[in-house]
């Protein structure tokens, strides 16, 4: 099974997920994690949108990508369905959606911070806006994960 | 081979040109506005179904033809159709993709917006097949070009 995990823009918050997926993160050692991960996608790249960016298997075998589609969540995961079947792939594809947790306060002032330059000021508060949708986040993926391996 | 003619919506121009690749309307002759209009899937398509690619017919090399709407998230859909046929293992040649907006003209765009974003079928319908119809000569180049490359493409 392929998971594309997509978003509007790839940042840290997709790295969680991914790490939530491959259910390696441990809450004891969750600042740690954090701040390992803000400190890995600190460097800018660009990435092309469109492109499924493979990080790898989770914990169940299934396959993870990252996918960055910009504002077009319908047409892109429309067109991903519609060319699997065009083409007969075996492997199903789902879909996790991480645009609720984008849109939290933080992570929009984040981007304001990062417009800015301010990057110290910017990695704090997406620490906060990360540890603040850790919950929710770990809480939906342990659901999707039991859902699809019951 | 699968061939693609995509557009905003995948209802108009997209349609006009898989219809004439699939030899539903005429390579020489102009056709009626009912023709356009009776064609499958012409300004049937609703906004739900951008991004969804449709199955059209086969042409005489029994080439696949589909039609798609992208909307304005194209550069995205053909980024992540590379990346989709990367993983599949197969090779990127085996699609033709054809964007065909380009021969949408300002009455095929109003017609369209009236029909398929006001709900106004009539007269919404038949000002986009009276664009369409302007700029039949164009379609009918565009699905030549596309013909002759796929004919070199097949015997290489």
């Amino acid at each position: 099974m392929r998971i594309i995990i997509h978003s509007r823009k790839i940042a840290t918050l997709s790295y969680l997920a991914v790490e939530l997926f491959k259910e390696q993160i441990r809450e004891n050692e969750l600042h740690e994690w954090l701040n390992y991960l803000i400190n890995k996608t600190d460097v800018k790249v660009d990435y092309l949108s469109g492109e499924l960016i493979y990080t790898g298997k989770d914990s169940t075998g299934n396959e993870l990508f990252l996918l960055e589609r910009k504002r077009y969540k319908r047409i892109v995961c429309k067109a991903i369905t519609g060319f699997k079947q065009i083409f007969h792939s075996k492997e199903e594809i789902l879909f996790f959606d991480l645009s609720p947790y984008e849109n939290n306060i933080y992570f929009r002032l984040k981007r304001v911070f990062s417009y800015l330059g301010l990057k110290n000021f910017y990695k704090i508060v997406e620490k906060k806006g990360l540890l603040l949708i850790y919950p929710e986040l770990s809480t939906n993926i342990s659901h999707f994960k039991r859902k699809i391996n019951p | 081979m699968i061939i693609i003619y995509h557009c905003f919506g995948g209802t108009h121009s997209s349609v006009m040109a898989a219809a004439i690749h699939t030899g539903k309307l005429s390579m020489v002759k102009r056709p009626s506005l009912e023709e356009i209009i009776e064609l499958p899937h012409f300004d049937k398509v609703n906004s739900s179904m951008i991004g969804t690619p449709i199955y059209y017919g086969e042409d005489e090399w029994r080439n696949k033809i589909y039609i798609q709407g992208m909307g304005n998230a194209s550069q995205i859909v053909k980024k992540t159709l590379k990346s989709f046929l990367e993983l599949e293992g197969i090779d990127e040649e085996a699609v033709y993709l054809v964007n065909t907006f380009k021969y949408v003209t300002i009455p095929v765009r109003i017609g369209g917006y009236l029909s398929r974003q006001l709900g106004m079928v009539f007269p919404g319908r038949i000002i986009a097949a009276i664009g369409l119809r302007r700029v039949y000569s164009n379609f009918i180049e565009e699905v030549k070009k596309v013909k002759q490359e796929i004919s070199i493409a097949s015997k290489v």
